[in-house]
């Protein structure tokens, strides 16, 4: 009979507090939101889940939890599966391999026929170090402020990658953030986009972009990665891999190696670190204060860079004779492909027949590679 | 956790705010202004550079890909063309 109460009391039931139920849900609700609003399901069915298998109580005699890794009792012996799994994140090996296969889907081409658009995604980034300010105001560190900060570049990758340099404390609050408000933003941009520009500018037409021959578009990503790592050496690991797996997709020499690269390495590499993400996210160490502040961080970061983006489209139509649509401002966060479509939803409902899409994918892109120079420049700056 | 102005200033997070978002802008121009002058660049250096040439550097290519639906419709395009002018031959001779 001792045995059964032995095996009752080592059951996730008896063991089960308030604050593991309440992560549990807010799990589900995840998986909900992907599932029902198919916002991001690719991240958030994983990151739902991982929440689940994180909140579930274990024994303390187990070693089940992310945290229970090989500078515990028992060295790698004794370290859990899934710790092994978070490596990829506490050490940052996950972000720029997601790098690589981003630069191996994406398609800068858009960019490269319209160049001036990319100051929008450089404007965008306003929002990180706007944070930045906040986050010290409110007595986090500099350098756990910089991690904080780096949440309004919608960059989830560069946000994981930053946050396990600098402020690894917080790796699990600010990665669930940065992923949340990523799969948030058809909800959080659309009314900052309506409170900052007319009717008349979100009906702004542009030039349709030119085509890009072949050699630029090779030419571009070795170039680019120069300048931007020559100024900020500390976004080399994410850039580097960033305009690698551009290369290889517009080389076209390496095809089967770029196919490999956006479909089936970003693929695993998303669902381990979506998975071990959510596991991170224990009731005991998610549900603090510290928490609940770079939530609120977050979204001031993500709406100051989606206003900061829009602001300075419009600035940019007071020198220009071929005007921009300032909606296109938006997706200067990083958010890649999520705020081009909104930015092309928002525009439809104004004009039916105003294409956005491709214009935004410029400053999307530029956003991308402007909050990975921020992230190189806070590490360099502040980092041990 | 100490809070408030005072952090701000001690820690200078203003200057390197403004430092941060000068880099990111330096170096986005830069793009920018590369991306604008490069085909003119090309225009200019194009004759001189090599062809590319096609060969032992491509890469393999699965079975899939070795026929693609394009050019299946044509190879059966070509086959249904070439039994038509043999048919109108043999009508003719």
């Amino acid at each position: 009979m001792d045995m059964f109460w032995k095996f009752i009391e080592s059951t996730g039931f008896a063991q089960m507090e308030w604050a593991n139920v309440l992560m549990i849900l807010i799990g589900i609700f995840f998986i909900s939101l992907a599932i029902a609003k198919d916002y991001e399901p690719l991240l958030l069915v994983p990151i739902g889940f991982g929440m689940v298998i994180g909140n579930i109580p274990y024994p303390p005699n187990m070693s089940l939890s992310v945290y229970d890794d090989w500078n515990g009792p028992g060295g790698l012996s004794n370290s859990s599966v899934l710790s092994l799994l978070y490596f990829g994140v506490k050490y940052g090996l996950y972000p720029p391999l997601i790098f690589l296969g981003i630069g191996a889907m994406t398609d800068f081409s858009t960019m490269l026929s319209n160049p001036k658009l990319i100051l929008l995604g450089g404007a965008a980034q306003i929002g990180i170090f706007a944070t930045l300010i906040g986050a010290v105001f409110l007595g986090f560190t500099p350098e756990q402020a910089a991690a904080i900060g780096i949440i309004g570049g919608a960059d989830g990758p560069t946000a994981i990658f930053l946050a396990s340099k600098m402020a690894p404390e917080l790796l699990g609050a600010i990665a669930v953030s940065a992923y949340s408000y990523m799969a948030l933003v058809p909800v959080i941009q659309p009314p900052i986009m309506y409170l900052l520009t007319t009717k008349a500018e979100r009906r702004i037409r542009m030039k349709p972009p030119r085509e890009v021959p072949k050699l630029e578009r090779i030419i571009f990503p070795i170039a680019a990665f120069l300048i931007c790592t020559l100024i900020a050496p500390g976004a080399l690991t994410l850039l580097g891999m960033l305009f690698l797996g551009n290369l290889l997709k517009e080389s076209t020499v390496t095809e089967r190696l770029a196919n490999t690269a956006r479909n089936a390495l970003i693929d695993i590499v998303t669902i381990l670190l979506g998975f071990t993400v959510g596991a991170s996210t224990q009731a005991s160490t998610f549900l603090t204060q510290q928490s609940i502040l770079i939530f609120g961080l977050g979204a001031l970061s993500f709406i100051i860079a989606t206003a900061g983006g829009i602001l300075f489209a419009k600035f940019m139509n007071l020198f220009l004779t071929d005007k921009i649509n300032p909606l296109i401002g938006a997706a200067g966060v990083s958010a890649v492909p999520d705020s081009a479509r909104v930015v092309q939803a928002i525009g439809q409902k104004e004009d039916a027949h105003n294409i956005l899409l491709m214009h935004a994918m410029a400053p999307n892109v530029a956003g991308v590679i402007g909050s990975a120079i921020a992230a190189g420049v806070l590490w360099s700056v502040l980092g041990k | 956790m100490q809070t408030g102005i005072e952090n701000i200033i001690k820690h200078q997070v203003i200057e390197l705010s403004f430092m941060g978002i000068l880099i990111v802008f330096c170096a986005l121009t830069l793009i920018s202004l590369f991306l604008a002058c490069l085909p003119k660049v090309l225009t200019i250096i194009e004759p001189f550079l090599p062809q590319a040439t096609h060969g032992h550097q491509q890469t393999a290519t699965s079975s899939s890909d070795l026929l693609s639906p394009n050019e299946d419709q044509q190879a059966i395009v070509a086959a249904i063309g070439f039994t038509l002018h043999h048919r109108q031959l043999n009508k003719h001779t």
